[in-house]
């Protein structure tokens, strides 16, 4: 795949541009690395052709346990969009912003997997 | 694709910063900063349009 070969080129190109725009604009080396984040995601994710028929393949299989994989899509995407907001907090020196984003990333995926764990309670009580 | 947003925000930014200090150089300070800024939000305005359009992908795909 000349995919992953493009990104990598790409971010690696983006990396020493930002360099040399760090030293004079810092605000531009920093929307730098916002585009090439969304530049190289939008890049992969339009790969999701190839995820979606995985992943109704699964549900086929797996028909009665669709409410725990839709749990759990939700539960990578939070962590996907949290992780790079807060890598880009963190690129521009904003530690602060960064861990508030980590906590309410933390906080979102919990509310999407309240279902799941109360179910998950009932059934131990019911076994017990 | 789109490399050429790449590139093109950092000519934007190279540009800048030549300007910023041929004018500073030139003791017209608050030019150089109102240049700054205006091409800052010039190149905010399509980075947040970018990251908009990435992060409507990733509500569609993971169901959010």
């Amino acid at each position: 795949m000349e995919l992953i070969i493009k990104c990598s080129a790409l971010a690696v190109t983006a990396s020493v541009i930002g360099l040399i725009l760090k030293k004079t604009n810092a605000e531009f080396s920093f929307a730098l690395s916002a585009a090439v984040i969304a530049v190289i995601l939008l890049a992969v994710l339009k790969l999701s052709g190839i995820t979606s028929e995985l992943l109704r393949e699964i549900r086929k299989l797996t028909a009665d346990t669709d409410v725990q994989l839709m749990v759990m899509l939700k539960c990578v995407g939070i962590a996907g969009i949290t992780k790079m907001s807060a890598e880009l907090c963190r690129d521009a020196s904003q530690n602060a912003a960064a861990a508030a984003v980590e906590f309410a990333g933390t906080v979102c995926a919990a509310a999407v997997s309240f279902p799941m764990i109360t179910g998950m309670l009932k059934l131990i009580g019911e076994m017990v | 694709m789109d490399i050429d947003l790449i590139f093109k925000i950092a000519a934007i930014g190279i540009l800048v910063a030549v300007l910023n200090i041929l004018l500073q150089r030139s003791g017209r300070e608050e030019q150089a900063l109102m240049t700054s800024i205006t091409a800052l939000v010039v190149v905010l305005m399509v980075v947040v349009q970018k990251i908009s359009e990435l992060f409507t992908m990733i509500k569609t795909l993971f169901g959010l």
